[in-house]
């Protein structure tokens, strides 16, 4: 039932999860800790994390046919394998519905002020149920033709948000006396950018992902940071450090304030920018709901997808009407952030080191 | 059968679902706010402005041929939520916000400080953060009264002028967003366009300036040079040098920025401004014909440039000494430069006392394709 995807596809599903709702407030994040040398930390944040999506990818290379249940089950045990999976179910569970609350929140707070949270997270919902009973080939499809339009939409956008800034803003660039707070605020520039831990779920094929798997996997983090240097970058200039700290949703707030006159088609650029939004959020979201189903698929073997499929979706319309107030689910969202650690960093490193240690590597050569 | 039947079925809840359903009104129950004036009338927030009138006033007969359809608005309360009820209570639609061109401050709220008002601007969701703000010497309710003929209404007539003088590098076009920023750095003040009433119609009268968002000074439209040199975006300054032999003659120069260089250093615990201009001039025209030799254009350039350095100059102690007030964003540089230090000082005291180096230099690049050297054979 594992099914495989080429190198372009894997590269771009991590695009898929990683740039989604995060990019929201990103600008304030990075800002709020480093200033303007945000731009340093974000660079230091993708460098550690092309680190372990190296290993995830090894994981996954070495493991060939396999995802992490097998592989896990393999290295650590039944009884280990058992916690692992209960915490990246969970955890995919809970990113899927907390990011599709928030997000329809955040549709409801600047563009459609009278829906109700519940059509538009029923909406989303619907969407993603269809996604995911069609399995991982078509997710991957999808993100990689989304993921094209995110790209270059995003690259135009803040190409051109960056012509209404000013240079002035982005400086001091580096102050050296500050190295102390960048290296700090790359910790939490780190967030953004998880969402790699999805590598475990997919199972390598050495007909179709050769080698260069680790170069596709790498390069894609690499230039998500270059995207979001840019994003930030783009922000301050038209913002400035000390008002994009503010804003929740710095993104929306500065397109808000950018008015292109030369570009009148762009005008309404915060339409434009909604629009791919929306499309990275129905990335991000069910590549992690497919996530979630799919290894509980593992444990339910009887269940039909579909139905399993079903029934997750309809519980995580339920869950995502729990929390009550858009603070509770900011809450949420930072333990969650914290989770992922454990997600993307503390388990898939464990794994490594194990298949290191045992030499599973020279033996599947 | 029930395949297909299926997919009707999403399709349906998809429309269903299509969420402009609950936030749609018909144009025609909307008012469409087209500028907004905010004052303050003994103790009380005026909310004044004009709203597109979409409802057609026909039943006198025949259509009407003028295009300017607008009604005015008017109200009162203690704060803008009052002042908004009380809208409320005597409008027949809501008002939508999205299309308002311009706010216009009353000098009297401008005084007290337009601060708030822009963060209402900036959080409530249908208002345009790109939109333009101006200070009015008249009461709005005075302004928004004025009969336009060269425009569909006062607030876009206020707009095209200010944009009209912006793009001709005479002028500044602020927006909500840009004053925000300012706002959120804090320790610096900024401009806005100053509008008024005479003969009748609405002029541009110069530029208010604006320290902590409250109004403390106008500066004239004929002093605003040396402001534009600084701030405008591609600043288009026209020049008039008399000739020196026949005082008669004038002429008349066109100059443009083509490199700005601002820099504010920290030398000997106090804050050095070094403004560099690289300024070009184009000769327009001479009143009268007469010949410039290349002596003389060496003269006229260094005329160009310290008229240009006496404007900055002018302006920048004004705002030292009068208005005690960094309005052209000084501090950005600073910061941009000693960001250890910017921490430390209190930059509004260091602004007033900081030492200011303009150097211009122009050139005066062509003589508009006339040659006044031209030689005559008879």
């Amino acid at each position: 039932m594992n099914e495989s995807l080429t190198n372009r596809q894997i590269a771009f599903i991590i695009f898929g999860i990683v740039v989604g709702y995060g990019v929201l407030g990103l600008p304030k994040n990075v800002t709020e800790n480093a200033g303007t040398g945000g731009w340093f930390s974000l660079l230091m944040a993708t460098g550690i994390t092309i680190i372990f999506t190296y290993m995830i990818t090894y994981l996954g290379y070495v493991h060939e046919h396999k995802t992490i249940y097998e592989y896990s089950n393999m290295l650590v045990g039944k009884y280990i394998t058992f916690i692992f999976m209960l915490i990246y179910i969970i955890y995919y569970f809970m990113l899927f519905t907390m990011i599709i609350r928030m997000a329809s929140e955040a549709i409801k707070l600047t563009v459609l002020i009278k829906t109700p949270v519940w059509a538009l997270c029923s909406l989303f919902l619907s969407v993603v149920y269809y996604a995911v009973i069609k399995r991982l080939e078509v997710i991957g499809r999808i993100c990689e033709i989304y993921g094209l339009i995110i790209i270059i939409g995003y690259i135009v956008i803040h190409l051109a948000v960056s012509t209404q800034g000013k240079l002035i803003n982005l400086k001091p660039f580096f102050v050296v006396e500050d190295i102390q707070s960048y290296l700090k605020a790359t910790l939490v520039t780190i967030f953004p950018f998880l969402g790699i831990e999805i590598l475990t779920i997919i199972s390598f094929d050495k007909k179709k992902n050769n080698k260069r798997i680790f170069k596709y996997t790498a390069l894609m983090v690499g230039f998500i940071g270059i995207l979001y240097i840019l994003i930030v970058e783009s922000c301050i200039s038209v913002m400035g450090v000390d008002g994009i700290v503010h804003y929740k949703d710095a993104l929306f707030a500065t397109i808000r304030r950018v008015d292109i006159k030369s570009l009148e088609f762009l005008e309404r650029i915060d339409g434009i920018f909604l629009i791919i939004w929306i499309m990275g959020m129905f990335c991000t979201a069910s590549i992690e709901a497919y996530g979630s189903i799919f290894l509980m698929s593992k444990w339910f073997k009887n269940i039909h997808f579909n139905l399993l499929a079903f029934i997750v979706i309809l519980l995580s319309f339920i869950v995502c009407h729990i929390p009550k107030t858009v603070n509770d689910v900011e809450k949420i969202m930072d333990y969650l952030s914290y989770g992922t650690l454990v997600a993307a960093g503390f388990i898939p490193a464990t794994l490594f080191l194990i298949t290191k240690v045992k030499k599973y590597d020279k033996k599947t050569k | 059968m029930i395949r297909k039947l299926s997919k009707l079925f999403i399709i349906g809840m998809c429309v269903l679902l299509l969420t402009s359903c609950w936030d749609s009104k018909d144009v025609n129950k909307r008012g469409i706010a087209i500028s907004i004036g905010v004052d303050y009338v003994n103790g009380n927030i005026e909310f004044t402005g004009e709203t597109a009138k979409l409802t057609s006033s026909s039943g006198k007969g025949g259509e009407k041929t003028q295009t300017s359809d607008v009604y005015n608005m008017l109200s009162y309360g203690k704060n803008f939520e009052k002042s908004r009820v009380n809208y409320d209570a005597v409008s027949p639609f809501p008002l939508f916000l999205g299309a308002v061109r311009v706010v216009v401050f009353g000098e009297n709220f401008a005084k007290k400080g337009i601060e708030s008002y822009l963060n209402r601007i900036d959080h409530l969701y249908d208002y345009r953060k790109t939109l333009l703000a101006v200070v009015s010497r008249e009461p709005p309710k005075k302004l928004f009264k004025v009969k336009v003929e060269k425009d569909i209404s006062v607030g876009f007539l206020i707009e095209d002028i200010i944009e009209h003088v912006a793009g001709k590098g005479e002028g500044l076009y602020p927006v909500t967003g840009e004053l925000l920023s300012d706002i959120e750095l804090g320790k610096i003040g900024y401009v806005l366009p100053y509008v008024g009433i005479e003969e009748d119609t609405i002029k541009y009268l110069g530029l208010a300036v604006m320290k902590n968002s409250k109004l403390v000074g106008i500066i004239d439209i004929k002093n605003t040079d040396g402001i534009m040199y600084i701030l405008a975006e591609k600043p288009k300054i026209v020049q008039v040098v008399d000739r020196s032999n026949n005082k008669e003659n004038k002429i008349s120069f066109r100059t443009f920025v083509k490199k700005r260089k601002i820099k504010v250093d920290y030398v000997d615990e106090e804050v050095t401004i070094n403004i560099d201009l690289n300024l070009t001039a184009q000769l327009r025209y001479q009143y009268y014909m007469e010949p410039i030799s290349d002596e003389y254009i060496k003269k006229l350039e260094s005329i160009i440039s310290e008229k240009a350095k006496n404007d900055i100059e002018s302006i920048i102690k004004r705002a030292q000494n009068e208005f005690q007030c960094d309005i052209f964003g000084f501090a950005r540089y600073f910061r941009a430069n000693e960001p250890e230090i910017y921490e430390k000082i209190n930059w509004e005291d260091a602004f007033t006392e900081a030492n200011v180096n303009v150097n211009v230099k122009a050139k005066i690049l062509n003589m508009s394709l006339t040659d006044p050297n031209a030689k005559r054979k008879y």
